[in-house]
């Protein structure tokens, strides 16, 4: 298993060289001179002067790359333009209110989606495999925007049951808090939640289908230990590495998200600077959510690898 | 003979005619748009402001009196256009790099493989907007945008489906005949992958539509006066509750070509494998 993961992290490192590069590169796709727009136009002629020395902009752009993802290496991801604060304080600091926002989603799409995928697949073609369908199709064509104003629209204007927007931190008031996380989180789950709910219903008709299954029935066992001992337990394992993979995707979300229900966490972060130009804190957001989906990946292939033990000797 | 059993076996499947009956109207409506569009989707005042939907105004009117249905059908021209020219760009660029990745292995494909992984590392809607906040605002910049972070996509179906053909005793066959490489990836290996990449060529369009909706929902996309859903929604948020139509006509309107792309693309996917033939 160690060597396992080993492997794993190896095969990674030319990846995270490259997407770092992949970040870097960026800034070059701006019209015009990237010292200039990496210290916005409020900046005078010596002090881009000055940056181009520093950052050895005047050089060739691998020795460049060099000099950042020296820096980088260093936890340096530079200063934002705008406040002068550096960018991986300002990540840092954001961070709580995204982890939270995107824990209860993950926790709505897997509470909701598991059972309904489960149901669906036992009680196939009943009503409750057409609610699953429903639901699995609409989690792949509904933009999260639309259902966060349909929500807001009828949840907290026309029955005024939950904050429109605004942010409660945990440790302020836990009520509080989770009534300000709990639309956004919905909204940022409910795609989840479809591909949750698809993927268990496959999984699980799949396994019913299976000789052990029937060999686990002809034993006389009940048929829930059927299901959820040795149906379930299976199925479970594409679920978990769907679940794995879209936990990037979820931090993608969480742009639209908190900007529609205003919570000040990384996507939020990371819509502001796109407005205000600030590239340094878009390259550190770009950088570090692309981190945290390459780790998740690789944490969900290693979790993958536990759970199915024939993956650990291919 | 495949490909025939594939077409009945799409044609009697409800889910997928539902969806290209979707697509079709959304096309149909958007092409005609000077002849189905009652109003100039641009003419401020053709009605008075936020009127709810009436036999003069189908779906009402918004806060600068603009009818609501003329942009919906315009922006329905825009969404295609973009979902089409980015998909195809994504395409374009994807299927030879996989194609050469996947036959050739080696030293290519590990390059290859590895700008992929790391393209993939960024969340689509990350990457979509880190490469609109360098270009600028804009349809084609936005276009660009998609297109570039939808060609890993193609990349990897394509090499592999190139790697499992490869193995197949009709690609010897050829290389034992003497046909050379281009040969063999252009007329016996591609041929055979395009009904794959068609299914992933209708699903990224939903996904692209998506994508632009929502850069355009967050002020970066389309700009106006070019109409689009996302920033319809947008300027309809100020006024969800006094004019909810404003919100609800764009937004069923991507959820309606999304889910009809996708319901395309999953029926193509089911004639076209053997495995689910009956």
């Amino acid at each position: 298993m160690v060597r396992f993961v080993g492997k794993q992290c190896l095969l990674s490192i030319p990846t995270i060289l490259l997407l770092t590069f992949f970040v870097f590169a960026i800034v070059y796709l701006i019209p015009g001179d990237p010292a200039e727009a990496l210290l916005g136009n409020t900046a005078s002629p010596e002090a881009i002067a000055a940056y181009r020395q520093k950052m050895r902009l005047d050089e060739p752009l691998l020795v460049q790359y060099g000099v950042w993802l020296g820096r980088v290496v260093h936890g340096d991801l530079g200063v934002s333009v705008r406040t002068s604060e550096p960018v991986i304080d300002a990540i840092v600091a954001r961070l709580p209110v995204t982890l939270q926002l995107s824990a209860v989603a993950l926790a709505f799409a897997l509470v909701g989606g598991v059972p309904l995928g489960v149901l669906a697949a036992t009680r196939r073609n009943s009503a409750w495999d057409g609610v699953a369908q429903l639901v699995g199709l609409a989690g792949l064509a509904m933009p999260g925007f639309f259902l966060a104003l349909l929500l807001i629209l009828v949840v907290s204007l026309k029955y005024g049951l939950l904050p429109v927007s605004g942010y409660v931190s945990f440790t302020e008031n836990p009520v509080e808090s989770f009534k300000s996380l709990l639309l956004p989180a919905v909204t940022l789950g409910f795609a989840v939640l479809g591909a949750i709910t698809r993927m268990t219903r496959t999984a699980m008709l799949e396994v019913l289908g299976d000789n052990f299954i029937t060999a686990a029935r002809a034993k006389g066992l009940r048929e829930r230990t059927v299901l959820v001992r040795h149906a379930l337990k299976n199925a479970l394992i594409p679920v978990v590495t769907l679940t794995g993979l879209q936990l990037g995707s979820l931090l993608g979300g969480t742009i639209i998200i908190e900007k529609i229900f205003g919570l000040p966490g990384i996507g939020r972060l990371m819509i502001d600077n796109v407005y205000a130009h600030d590239f340094p804190v878009i390259q550190g957001v770009l950088l570090f959510l692309a981190l945290i989906r390459l780790a998740t990946n690789l944490a969900t292939d290693v979790l993958y690898a536990l759970l199915d033990p024939q993956v650990r000797f291919q | 003979m495949v490909m025939l059993g594939g077409w009945k076996r799409l044609l009697s499947s409800q889910l997928a005619m539902a969806g290209l009956l979707i697509c079709v109207v959304i096309v149909a409506l958007g092409l005609a748009a000077p002849m189905t569009a009652p109003y100039d989707p641009a003419q401020l005042g053709a009605g008075l402001p936020m009127q709810p939907p009436s036999a003069s105004h189908l779906l009402g009117t918004d806060e600068l009196g603009r009818d609501v249905f003329s942009r919906v059908v315009y922006a329905a021209r825009i969404a295609l256009y973009v979902s089409l020219a980015s998909t195809l760009l994504a395409a374009i660029v994807g299927i030879p790099l996989g194609l050469v990745s996947g036959y050739y292995r080696g030293w290519v494909d590990s390059v290859v493989m590895r700008v992929t992984d790391a393209w993939l590392a960024f969340p689509v809607m990350v990457l979509a907007l880190g490469m609109t906040a360098a270009l600028g605002p804009g349809l084609n910049n936005a276009t660009l945008a998609i297109g570039f972070v939808t060609i890993p996509l193609f990349i990897r179906l394509t090499r592999g489906q190139v790697l499992s053909l490869s193995q197949r005793q009709y690609i010897e066959a050829a290389r034992a005949a003497g046909q050379s490489n281009t040969i063999i990836l252009a007329r016996h290996l591609l041929p055979n992958i395009v009904p794959v990449l068609i299914v992933q060529f209708s699903l990224a369009a939903g996904s692209a539509v998506l994508v632009e909706t929502a850069l355009s929902f967050l002020g970066v996309g389309v700009m106006p006066p070019t109409p689009s859903w996302g920033s319809m929604l947008s300027s309809a948020q100020a006024y969800l509750l006094m004019a909810p139509w404003m919100a609800i006509a764009p937004g069923t309107c991507i959820f309606l070509l999304v889910l009809g792309l996708n319901l395309v693309g999953d029926g193509l996917r089911d004639a076209l494998d053997p495995r689910t033939a009956r």
